[in-house]
Protein backbone atom coordinates (compact mmCIF):
# COMPACT_ATOMS: atom_id res chain seq x y z
CA UNK A 1 0.00 0.00 0.00
CA UNK A 2 1.09 3.56 -0.95
CA UNK A 3 2.05 5.73 2.00
CA UNK A 4 -0.36 8.40 0.80
CA UNK A 5 -2.92 5.48 1.32
CA UNK A 6 -2.00 4.46 4.36
CA UNK A 7 -2.11 8.21 5.59
CA UNK A 8 -5.46 8.79 4.39
CA UNK A 9 -7.37 5.47 6.09
CA UNK A 10 -5.11 5.99 9.35
CA UNK A 11 -6.66 9.86 9.62
CA UNK A 12 -9.64 8.18 9.26
CA UNK A 13 -9.32 5.74 11.45
CA UNK A 14 -8.19 8.08 14.06
CA UNK A 15 -10.92 10.31 13.59
CA UNK A 16 -13.08 7.87 14.10
CA UNK A 17 -11.53 6.10 16.90
CA UNK A 18 -11.10 9.47 19.08
CA UNK A 19 -14.91 9.77 18.61
CA UNK A 20 -15.32 6.23 19.66
CA UNK A 21 -12.47 6.43 22.46
CA UNK A 22 -11.18 3.12 20.96
CA UNK A 23 -7.50 4.22 21.39
CA UNK A 24 -6.89 0.04 21.74
CA UNK A 25 -7.61 -0.25 17.88
CA UNK A 26 -5.31 2.43 17.01
CA UNK A 27 -2.30 0.92 19.01
CA UNK A 28 -3.10 -2.06 17.69
CA UNK A 29 -2.77 -0.55 14.09
CA UNK A 30 0.22 1.47 14.93
CA UNK A 31 2.29 -2.03 16.25
CA UNK A 32 1.26 -3.04 12.90
CA UNK A 33 2.72 -0.54 10.81
CA UNK A 34 5.68 -0.44 12.82
CA UNK A 35 6.05 -4.26 12.24
CA UNK A 36 5.25 -3.91 8.84
CA UNK A 37 7.62 -1.17 8.15
CA UNK A 38 10.90 -3.20 10.20
CA UNK A 39 10.17 -6.61 8.31
CA UNK A 40 9.92 -4.48 4.66
CA UNK A 41 13.74 -3.15 6.17
CA UNK A 42 15.06 -6.11 7.10
CA UNK A 43 14.48 -8.34 3.80
CA UNK A 44 15.69 -5.23 1.62
CA UNK A 45 18.81 -5.44 3.45
CA UNK A 46 18.77 -9.57 2.83
CA UNK A 47 17.96 -10.56 6.14
CA UNK A 48 15.79 -13.59 6.71
CA UNK A 49 12.02 -12.70 7.91
CA UNK A 50 11.24 -11.98 11.42
CA UNK A 51 10.04 -15.15 13.47
CA UNK A 52 6.64 -13.82 14.47
CA UNK A 53 5.81 -17.56 15.49
CA UNK A 54 8.22 -17.97 17.74
CA UNK A 55 7.31 -14.45 19.06
CA UNK A 56 10.81 -12.22 18.22
CA UNK A 57 9.95 -9.17 19.26
CA UNK A 58 10.23 -5.86 16.70
CA UNK A 59 12.98 -4.36 18.75
CA UNK A 60 15.26 -7.76 19.22
CA UNK A 61 14.79 -7.47 15.43
CA UNK A 62 15.68 -4.35 14.86
CA UNK A 63 18.83 -4.97 16.89
CA UNK A 64 19.39 -7.86 14.56
CA UNK A 65 19.36 -5.78 11.52
CA UNK A 66 21.87 -3.31 13.97
CA UNK A 67 24.19 -6.15 14.33
CA UNK A 68 24.05 -7.26 10.72
CA UNK A 69 24.95 -4.02 9.63
CA UNK A 70 27.63 -3.30 12.41
CA UNK A 71 29.03 -6.55 11.41
CA UNK A 72 29.39 -5.87 7.40
CA UNK A 73 29.71 -2.09 7.51
CA UNK A 74 30.47 -0.55 10.52
CA UNK A 75 27.34 1.10 10.84
CA UNK A 76 23.94 0.84 12.71
CA UNK A 77 20.53 1.69 11.13
CA UNK A 78 18.30 2.30 14.06
CA UNK A 79 19.29 4.83 16.67
CA UNK A 80 19.10 3.66 20.29
CA UNK A 81 16.87 6.47 21.11
CA UNK A 82 14.41 4.55 18.89
CA UNK A 83 15.31 1.62 19.76
CA UNK A 84 14.28 2.11 23.31
CA UNK A 85 11.27 3.37 22.25
CA UNK A 86 10.27 0.38 20.28
CA UNK A 87 11.21 -2.02 23.14
CA UNK A 88 8.79 0.33 25.67
CA UNK A 89 5.70 0.51 23.28
CA UNK A 90 6.25 -3.24 23.03
CA UNK A 91 6.62 -3.55 26.50
CA UNK A 92 3.93 -1.36 27.52
CA UNK A 93 1.20 -2.64 24.99
CA UNK A 94 1.98 -5.85 26.32
CA UNK A 95 1.84 -5.28 30.01
CA UNK A 96 -1.60 -2.77 29.46
CA UNK A 97 -3.29 -3.77 26.49
CA UNK A 98 -6.51 -3.17 27.83
CA UNK A 99 -6.15 0.26 29.25
CA UNK A 100 -4.55 2.28 26.53
CA UNK A 101 -4.14 5.55 26.11
CA UNK A 102 -3.70 8.62 24.01
CA UNK A 103 -0.71 8.89 24.93
CA UNK A 104 0.74 5.52 23.71
CA UNK A 105 -0.86 5.87 20.74
CA UNK A 106 0.81 9.30 20.32
CA UNK A 107 4.03 7.15 21.31
CA UNK A 108 3.68 4.53 18.56
CA UNK A 109 2.50 6.85 15.95
CA UNK A 110 5.73 8.74 15.71
CA UNK A 111 7.90 5.60 16.06
CA UNK A 112 5.97 4.40 13.02
CA UNK A 113 6.92 8.18 11.26
CA UNK A 114 10.34 7.84 12.62
CA UNK A 115 10.74 4.68 10.91
CA UNK A 116 9.49 5.48 8.12
CA UNK A 117 12.10 8.32 7.57
CA UNK A 118 14.91 5.63 6.90
CA UNK A 119 14.63 4.14 3.29
CA UNK A 120 17.18 1.55 2.58
CA UNK A 121 17.77 0.90 -0.99
CA UNK A 122 16.36 -1.70 -3.03
CA UNK A 123 18.98 -4.25 -3.73
CA UNK A 124 17.11 -5.85 -6.06
CA UNK A 125 16.39 -3.25 -8.36
CA UNK A 126 19.40 -2.68 -11.19
CA UNK A 127 20.90 0.15 -12.91
CA UNK A 128 17.91 1.81 -14.33
CA UNK A 129 17.44 3.76 -11.05
CA UNK A 130 18.78 6.48 -9.66
CA UNK A 131 22.30 6.62 -10.36
CA UNK A 132 25.24 6.85 -8.01
CA UNK A 133 27.96 9.49 -7.71
CA UNK A 134 29.46 9.83 -11.22
CA UNK A 135 33.17 9.98 -9.89
CA UNK A 136 32.84 6.30 -8.19
CA UNK A 137 30.74 4.85 -10.72
CA UNK A 138 34.08 6.48 -13.14
CA UNK A 139 36.07 4.86 -10.54
CA UNK A 140 34.60 1.88 -10.18
CA UNK A 141 34.11 1.30 -13.79
CA UNK A 142 37.50 1.69 -14.96
CA UNK A 143 38.72 -0.13 -12.00
CA UNK A 144 36.57 -2.99 -12.50
CA UNK A 145 37.60 -2.86 -16.76
CA UNK A 146 41.27 -2.51 -15.99
CA UNK A 147 40.97 -5.42 -13.12
CA UNK A 148 39.13 -7.75 -15.72
CA UNK A 149 41.87 -6.92 -18.77
CA UNK A 150 44.66 -7.47 -16.01
CA UNK A 151 43.68 -10.56 -15.30
CA UNK A 152 43.33 -11.68 -18.48
CA UNK A 153 46.65 -10.57 -19.68
CA UNK A 154 48.78 -11.90 -16.92
CA UNK A 155 46.40 -12.60 -13.68
CA UNK A 156 48.07 -10.04 -11.69
CA UNK A 157 47.36 -9.54 -8.13
CA UNK A 158 49.11 -6.38 -7.51
CA UNK A 159 46.05 -4.38 -9.56
CA UNK A 160 43.51 -5.91 -7.67
CA UNK A 161 45.33 -5.42 -3.98
CA UNK A 162 45.72 -1.81 -4.84
CA UNK A 163 41.90 -1.79 -6.36
CA UNK A 164 41.19 -3.29 -2.78
CA UNK A 165 42.83 -0.85 -0.33
CA UNK A 166 41.52 1.79 -2.90
CA UNK A 167 37.74 0.89 -2.02
CA UNK A 168 38.33 -0.20 1.53
CA UNK A 169 39.09 3.82 2.17
CA UNK A 170 36.43 4.81 0.37
CA UNK A 171 34.38 2.47 1.97
CA UNK A 172 35.68 3.64 5.64
CA UNK A 173 34.77 7.66 4.74
CA UNK A 174 31.17 6.72 3.88
CA UNK A 175 31.14 4.21 7.00
CA UNK A 176 31.74 7.42 9.08
CA UNK A 177 29.51 9.60 7.44
CA UNK A 178 26.96 7.05 8.08
CA UNK A 179 27.91 6.53 11.45
CA UNK A 180 27.01 10.43 12.12
CA UNK A 181 23.84 10.72 9.98
CA UNK A 182 22.05 7.75 8.25
CA UNK A 183 21.30 8.16 4.07
CA UNK A 184 20.08 6.01 1.50
CA UNK A 185 22.31 7.42 -1.34
CA UNK A 186 25.86 6.82 1.17
CA UNK A 187 24.62 3.49 1.95
CA UNK A 188 23.76 2.78 -1.74
CA UNK A 189 27.04 4.18 -2.41
CA UNK A 190 29.07 1.95 0.13
CA UNK A 191 27.01 -1.00 -0.48
CA UNK A 192 28.35 -1.25 -3.82
CA UNK A 193 31.53 -0.37 -3.09
CA UNK A 194 32.22 -3.51 -0.93
CA UNK A 195 30.43 -5.53 -3.69
CA UNK A 196 32.59 -4.64 -5.77
CA UNK A 197 35.35 -4.93 -3.10
CA UNK A 198 34.09 -8.75 -2.45
CA UNK A 199 34.06 -9.49 -6.04
CA UNK A 200 37.88 -8.29 -6.42
CA UNK A 201 39.04 -10.16 -3.69
CA UNK A 202 37.06 -13.39 -4.04
CA UNK A 203 38.12 -13.47 -7.56
CA UNK A 204 34.36 -13.47 -8.83
CA UNK A 205 33.00 -12.96 -11.86
CA UNK A 206 29.29 -11.58 -11.06
CA UNK A 207 29.57 -8.24 -9.67
CA UNK A 208 26.23 -6.11 -8.62
CA UNK A 209 26.35 -3.12 -9.63
CA UNK A 210 23.83 -0.16 -9.57
CA UNK A 211 24.01 2.95 -12.07
CA UNK A 212 23.58 3.72 -15.42
CA UNK A 213 23.88 1.36 -17.80
CA UNK A 214 26.99 2.27 -19.53
CA UNK A 215 28.49 2.08 -16.22
CA UNK A 216 27.27 -1.41 -15.00
CA UNK A 217 29.89 -4.19 -15.06
CA UNK A 218 27.91 -7.16 -15.95
CA UNK A 219 26.94 -5.00 -19.38
CA UNK A 220 30.56 -3.88 -19.77
CA UNK A 221 31.51 -7.69 -19.13
CA UNK A 222 28.98 -8.90 -22.01
CA UNK A 223 30.64 -6.47 -24.62
CA UNK A 224 33.26 -9.19 -25.47
CA UNK A 225 30.60 -11.35 -26.78
CA UNK A 226 29.98 -9.25 -29.33
CA UNK A 227 33.10 -11.25 -31.02
CA UNK A 228 31.56 -14.29 -29.97
CA UNK A 229 27.93 -13.15 -31.91
CA UNK A 230 30.27 -12.68 -35.24
CA UNK A 231 31.05 -16.03 -35.18
CA UNK A 232 28.09 -17.30 -34.53
CA UNK A 233 26.76 -14.91 -37.27
CA UNK A 234 29.65 -16.92 -39.40
CA UNK A 235 28.41 -19.99 -38.30
CA UNK A 236 24.61 -19.07 -39.40
CA UNK A 237 25.76 -17.99 -42.49
CA UNK A 238 27.69 -20.98 -43.58
CA UNK A 239 25.23 -23.36 -42.26
CA UNK A 240 22.58 -21.90 -44.01
CA UNK A 241 24.38 -22.10 -47.35
CA UNK A 242 25.52 -25.93 -46.38
CA UNK A 243 21.86 -26.54 -46.65
CA UNK A 244 20.88 -24.61 -49.98
CA UNK A 245 23.78 -26.55 -51.15
CA UNK A 246 22.00 -29.61 -50.26
CA UNK A 247 18.92 -28.72 -51.43
CA UNK A 248 20.47 -27.95 -54.63
CA UNK A 249 21.79 -31.62 -54.72
CA UNK A 250 18.43 -33.50 -53.96
CA UNK A 251 16.60 -31.05 -56.29
CA UNK A 252 19.48 -30.76 -59.39
CA UNK A 253 20.93 -33.81 -59.54
CA UNK A 254 23.34 -32.50 -62.39
CA UNK A 255 24.91 -30.29 -60.63
CA UNK A 256 25.44 -32.85 -57.55
CA UNK A 257 29.29 -33.00 -58.01
CA UNK A 258 30.00 -29.43 -57.58
CA UNK A 259 26.70 -28.94 -54.53
CA UNK A 260 29.47 -32.09 -52.83
CA UNK A 261 32.48 -30.37 -53.32
CA UNK A 262 31.08 -26.93 -52.06
CA UNK A 263 29.09 -28.70 -48.80
CA UNK A 264 32.86 -30.04 -47.84
CA UNK A 265 34.17 -26.19 -48.53
CA UNK A 266 31.39 -24.49 -46.37
CA UNK A 267 30.77 -27.08 -43.15
CA UNK A 268 34.53 -26.52 -42.42
CA UNK A 269 34.24 -22.92 -42.08
CA UNK A 270 30.82 -23.83 -40.09
CA UNK A 271 32.33 -26.18 -37.61
CA UNK A 272 35.20 -23.77 -37.25
CA UNK A 273 33.16 -21.47 -36.50
CA UNK A 274 30.95 -23.33 -34.02
CA UNK A 275 33.67 -24.86 -32.04
CA UNK A 276 35.20 -21.48 -31.38
CA UNK A 277 32.02 -19.86 -30.80
CA UNK A 278 31.07 -22.91 -28.16
CA UNK A 279 35.10 -22.92 -26.30
CA UNK A 280 35.42 -19.27 -26.25
CA UNK A 281 32.21 -17.30 -26.04
CA UNK A 282 28.91 -19.38 -24.82
CA UNK A 283 27.04 -17.90 -22.23
CA UNK A 284 26.56 -19.88 -19.51
CA UNK B 1 37.52 -3.62 -25.29
CA UNK B 2 35.34 -0.27 -24.39
CA UNK B 3 34.90 0.41 -27.83
CA UNK B 4 33.83 -3.00 -29.32
CA UNK B 5 30.25 -1.95 -28.91
CA UNK B 6 31.07 1.20 -30.81
CA UNK B 7 32.94 -0.80 -33.62
CA UNK B 8 30.04 -3.41 -33.89
CA UNK B 9 27.30 -0.18 -34.02
CA UNK B 10 29.70 1.29 -36.80
CA UNK B 11 29.15 -1.82 -38.32
CA UNK B 12 25.80 -2.54 -37.91
CA UNK B 13 25.35 0.75 -39.84
CA UNK B 14 27.76 -0.16 -42.57
CA UNK B 15 25.41 -3.49 -42.98
CA UNK B 16 22.48 -1.63 -43.28
CA UNK B 17 23.66 0.40 -46.37
CA UNK B 18 24.96 -2.22 -47.20
CA UNK B 19 21.93 -4.26 -47.06
CA UNK B 20 19.66 -1.25 -48.76
CA UNK B 21 22.35 -1.22 -51.80
CA UNK B 22 21.93 -4.72 -52.25
CA UNK B 23 18.41 -4.60 -53.33
CA UNK B 24 20.06 -2.48 -56.42
CA UNK B 25 22.54 -4.69 -57.58
CA UNK B 26 22.44 -7.71 -59.52
CA UNK B 27 21.61 -10.77 -57.13
CA UNK B 28 22.02 -13.57 -60.19
CA UNK B 29 24.20 -12.97 -63.77
CA UNK B 30 23.68 -15.58 -66.45
CA UNK B 31 26.10 -15.27 -69.31
CA UNK B 32 27.02 -17.13 -72.57
CA UNK B 33 29.88 -16.84 -73.88
CA UNK B 34 30.61 -18.50 -77.61
CA UNK B 35 33.39 -20.34 -78.56
CA UNK B 36 35.58 -17.68 -79.91
CA UNK B 37 34.52 -16.08 -76.19
CA UNK B 38 32.39 -13.56 -77.48
CA UNK B 39 29.31 -12.82 -74.88
CA UNK B 40 26.48 -13.41 -76.66
CA UNK B 41 23.73 -13.52 -74.22
CA UNK B 42 23.32 -11.77 -70.79
CA UNK B 43 20.49 -11.73 -68.03
CA UNK B 44 21.08 -9.94 -64.86
CA UNK B 45 18.50 -10.16 -61.85
CA UNK B 46 17.36 -7.99 -59.32
CA UNK B 47 15.23 -8.03 -56.97
CA UNK B 48 13.38 -5.20 -57.75
CA UNK B 49 13.22 -4.92 -61.46
CA UNK B 50 13.23 -8.64 -62.20
CA UNK B 51 15.62 -9.79 -64.83
CA UNK B 52 17.29 -7.70 -67.43
CA UNK B 53 18.77 -8.35 -70.65
CA UNK B 54 22.31 -6.82 -70.96
CA UNK B 55 22.74 -9.00 -74.19
CA UNK B 56 20.11 -9.89 -75.66
CA UNK B 57 20.28 -13.06 -77.93
CA UNK B 58 16.95 -14.54 -79.51
CA UNK B 59 18.97 -17.82 -79.91
CA UNK B 60 18.65 -18.06 -76.19
CA UNK B 61 15.29 -18.85 -74.56
CA UNK B 62 15.20 -15.92 -71.25
CA UNK B 63 15.08 -16.97 -67.62
CA UNK B 64 12.03 -17.79 -66.06
CA UNK B 65 10.47 -15.24 -63.81
CA UNK B 66 11.95 -15.46 -60.17
CA UNK B 67 8.57 -13.43 -58.47
CA UNK B 68 10.04 -12.27 -54.66
CA UNK B 69 6.76 -10.64 -53.71
CA UNK B 70 6.75 -6.92 -53.64
CA UNK B 71 5.62 -6.61 -49.88
CA UNK B 72 8.57 -8.82 -49.14
CA UNK B 73 11.02 -6.38 -50.50
CA UNK B 74 8.95 -3.39 -48.82
CA UNK B 75 9.20 -4.50 -45.26
CA UNK B 76 12.68 -5.04 -45.64
CA UNK B 77 13.66 -1.08 -47.09
CA UNK B 78 11.21 -0.56 -43.72
CA UNK B 79 12.92 -2.53 -41.82
CA UNK B 80 16.04 -1.21 -42.63
CA UNK B 81 15.41 2.09 -42.42
CA UNK B 82 13.50 1.44 -38.28
CA UNK B 83 16.78 0.01 -37.63
CA UNK B 84 19.01 2.81 -38.99
CA UNK B 85 16.51 4.84 -36.69
CA UNK B 86 17.52 2.69 -33.71
CA UNK B 87 21.22 2.25 -34.17
CA UNK B 88 21.35 6.15 -34.72
CA UNK B 89 18.89 7.44 -32.01
CA UNK B 90 18.26 4.86 -29.78
CA UNK B 91 21.19 2.53 -28.79
CA UNK B 92 21.40 0.31 -26.20
CA UNK B 93 23.61 3.06 -23.81
CA UNK B 94 21.12 5.77 -23.93
CA UNK B 95 18.54 3.21 -21.42
CA UNK B 96 20.99 4.84 -18.67
CA UNK B 97 19.59 7.98 -18.89
CA UNK B 98 16.12 7.49 -18.43
CA UNK B 99 14.04 6.23 -15.27
CA UNK B 100 11.51 4.74 -16.40
CA UNK B 101 10.31 1.21 -16.22
CA UNK B 102 8.92 1.17 -19.15
CA UNK B 103 11.77 2.16 -21.38
CA UNK B 104 12.64 -1.10 -21.39
CA UNK B 105 9.08 -2.20 -23.21
CA UNK B 106 10.62 0.73 -25.26
CA UNK B 107 13.76 -0.95 -26.17
CA UNK B 108 12.61 -4.42 -26.25
CA UNK B 109 10.09 -3.31 -29.41
CA UNK B 110 13.76 -1.95 -31.09
CA UNK B 111 15.40 -4.79 -30.63
CA UNK B 112 12.54 -7.05 -32.36
CA UNK B 113 12.25 -4.61 -35.14
CA UNK B 114 16.17 -5.50 -35.48
CA UNK B 115 15.58 -9.38 -35.36
CA UNK B 116 12.80 -8.69 -37.84
CA UNK B 117 15.22 -7.47 -40.42
CA UNK B 118 17.23 -10.73 -39.63
CA UNK B 119 14.70 -12.53 -40.08
CA UNK B 120 14.46 -10.95 -43.82
CA UNK B 121 17.78 -10.94 -44.55
CA UNK B 122 18.24 -14.74 -43.66
CA UNK B 123 14.68 -15.80 -46.55
CA UNK B 124 16.61 -13.96 -48.65
CA UNK B 125 19.87 -15.26 -47.94
CA UNK B 126 18.45 -18.85 -47.90
CA UNK B 127 15.30 -18.65 -49.77
CA UNK B 128 16.46 -16.89 -53.06
CA UNK B 129 19.19 -20.03 -53.94
CA UNK B 130 17.19 -22.90 -52.24
CA UNK B 131 13.66 -22.00 -53.92
CA UNK B 132 13.88 -19.70 -56.18
CA UNK B 133 17.04 -19.90 -57.93
CA UNK B 134 17.33 -23.94 -57.39
CA UNK B 135 13.35 -24.23 -58.84
CA UNK B 136 14.45 -22.57 -62.03
CA UNK B 137 17.12 -24.65 -62.83
CA UNK B 138 19.55 -22.04 -62.05
CA UNK B 139 22.67 -23.06 -60.57
CA UNK B 140 24.15 -21.52 -56.63
CA UNK B 141 26.29 -20.22 -56.32
CA UNK B 142 28.58 -20.46 -59.53
CA UNK B 143 28.60 -22.89 -62.78
CA UNK B 144 30.12 -23.12 -65.61
CA UNK B 145 28.34 -25.07 -68.44
CA UNK B 146 29.19 -26.38 -72.06
CA UNK B 147 26.83 -26.85 -74.34
CA UNK B 148 28.28 -28.95 -77.23
CA UNK B 149 25.46 -28.71 -79.80
CA UNK B 150 25.46 -24.77 -79.88
CA UNK B 151 29.16 -24.72 -79.09
CA UNK B 152 28.80 -22.07 -76.04
CA UNK B 153 29.68 -21.93 -72.73
CA UNK B 154 27.11 -21.11 -69.97
CA UNK B 155 28.15 -19.20 -66.99
CA UNK B 156 25.60 -19.27 -63.92
CA UNK B 157 26.82 -17.04 -60.90
CA UNK B 158 25.83 -14.97 -58.30
CA UNK B 159 25.62 -11.52 -58.50
CA UNK B 160 27.14 -9.02 -56.18
CA UNK B 161 23.37 -8.40 -54.97
CA UNK B 162 23.47 -11.31 -53.21
CA UNK B 163 27.13 -11.37 -52.09
CA UNK B 164 25.97 -7.87 -50.13
CA UNK B 165 23.40 -9.49 -48.42
CA UNK B 166 25.88 -11.93 -46.93
CA UNK B 167 28.61 -9.43 -46.10
CA UNK B 168 25.43 -7.50 -44.72
CA UNK B 169 24.10 -10.21 -42.50
CA UNK B 170 27.80 -11.09 -40.72
CA UNK B 171 27.65 -6.98 -39.99
CA UNK B 172 24.24 -6.64 -38.73
CA UNK B 173 23.74 -9.90 -36.52
CA UNK B 174 26.14 -9.78 -33.91
CA UNK B 175 24.65 -6.13 -32.85
CA UNK B 176 21.58 -7.23 -33.21
CA UNK B 177 21.63 -10.29 -31.04
CA UNK B 178 23.97 -8.15 -28.50
CA UNK B 179 20.65 -5.45 -28.27
CA UNK B 180 18.61 -8.05 -28.05
CA UNK B 181 20.23 -10.29 -25.62
CA UNK B 182 21.10 -7.22 -23.18
CA UNK B 183 17.62 -5.83 -23.23
CA UNK B 184 16.29 -9.39 -22.06
CA UNK B 185 18.78 -10.28 -19.74
CA UNK B 186 18.76 -6.54 -17.86
CA UNK B 187 15.43 -6.27 -18.18
CA UNK B 188 14.39 -9.97 -16.93
CA UNK B 189 16.51 -9.79 -14.02
CA UNK B 190 15.07 -6.03 -12.83
CA UNK B 191 11.57 -7.14 -13.07
CA UNK B 192 11.83 -10.93 -11.91
CA UNK B 193 13.95 -9.63 -8.44
CA UNK B 194 11.66 -7.00 -7.50
CA UNK B 195 8.74 -8.46 -7.86
CA UNK B 196 10.16 -11.30 -5.74
CA UNK B 197 11.07 -9.31 -3.28
CA UNK B 198 7.54 -7.14 -3.30
CA UNK B 199 5.73 -10.56 -2.86
CA UNK B 200 8.38 -11.57 -0.26
CA UNK B 201 7.71 -8.73 1.65
CA UNK B 202 4.11 -8.94 0.93
CA UNK B 203 3.93 -12.32 2.62
CA UNK B 204 5.96 -10.64 5.73
CA UNK B 205 3.73 -8.27 6.34
CA UNK B 206 0.44 -8.01 7.86
CA UNK B 207 -2.10 -6.98 6.63
CA UNK B 208 -4.19 -4.10 7.90
CA UNK B 209 -7.62 -3.91 6.94
CA UNK B 210 -8.65 -0.26 7.04
CA UNK B 211 -11.65 -0.23 5.50
CA UNK B 212 -12.67 -3.18 8.17
CA UNK B 213 -12.01 -1.27 10.56
CA UNK B 214 -12.92 1.81 10.10
CA UNK B 215 -17.02 0.39 9.22
CA UNK B 216 -16.45 -1.20 12.90
CA UNK B 217 -15.61 1.85 14.26
CA UNK B 218 -18.55 3.64 11.85
CA UNK B 219 -21.19 1.03 12.91
CA UNK B 220 -20.52 1.24 16.64
CA UNK B 221 -20.69 5.22 16.48
CA UNK B 222 -23.89 4.76 14.60
CA UNK B 223 -25.11 2.44 17.44
CA UNK B 224 -23.95 4.51 20.50
CA UNK B 225 -25.67 7.65 18.73
CA UNK B 226 -28.74 5.39 18.31
CA UNK B 227 -28.47 4.19 21.79
CA UNK B 228 -27.84 8.15 23.16
CA UNK B 229 -31.04 8.88 21.37
CA UNK B 230 -33.02 6.46 23.11
CA UNK B 231 -31.90 7.54 26.62
CA UNK B 232 -32.27 10.89 25.91
CA UNK B 233 -36.47 10.03 24.36
CA UNK B 234 -36.82 7.63 27.56
CA UNK B 235 -35.43 10.68 30.10
CA UNK B 236 -37.81 13.36 27.99
CA UNK B 237 -40.73 10.99 28.23
CA UNK B 238 -40.15 10.23 31.83
CA UNK B 239 -39.88 14.03 32.76
CA UNK B 240 -43.19 14.57 31.15
CA UNK B 241 -44.91 11.88 33.14
CA UNK B 242 -43.07 13.37 36.43
CA UNK B 243 -44.91 16.82 35.27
Amino acid sequence: MEYSTVDNKLQELTQICVKTKNYKKLAVVGLMLISNKIDELGIKLGLKPRDKDEGELIYEYMKAINVFLDDNLKFALFEENLLTVTKRIEEDFKCNIENISVKFVKVAFNAYYELRKIEVPNLYKSYNSVGTGSENNAFLYSALNSRYSANKRDGSNKTNKLLSSHLESESKLLQSKLRKKYDKESFKKMLLLKSAQYSIEKEQNKTEYEGTLANNFNYQRSKPLLLGYLFLSIFILFFLLTTVMIVQAVIVPKASLTSSFLILLFSVPCLLMLIIYWYNFKER
Amino acid sequence: MRDLKALFRVCFIIGLLILFLSLFLNWYIIQIYSSSGALVAEWNYNPITEWNAEVSNDTFESPKRILIPFAINALFISSVALSGYVALFNDLEKIEKSKKENDFDKFRLYSYVLFFLISLNLYYVFAFPAFYLTRNKLYFPVLRQTDLELNVTYYYFIGPGYIAQLIGFICVFPYTLFYYRTVEKFQKKDHVASKVVKNFVQTAQEKIEFDKLIAQEKVKLKYEDVELEQIKLENKSSKRKRC
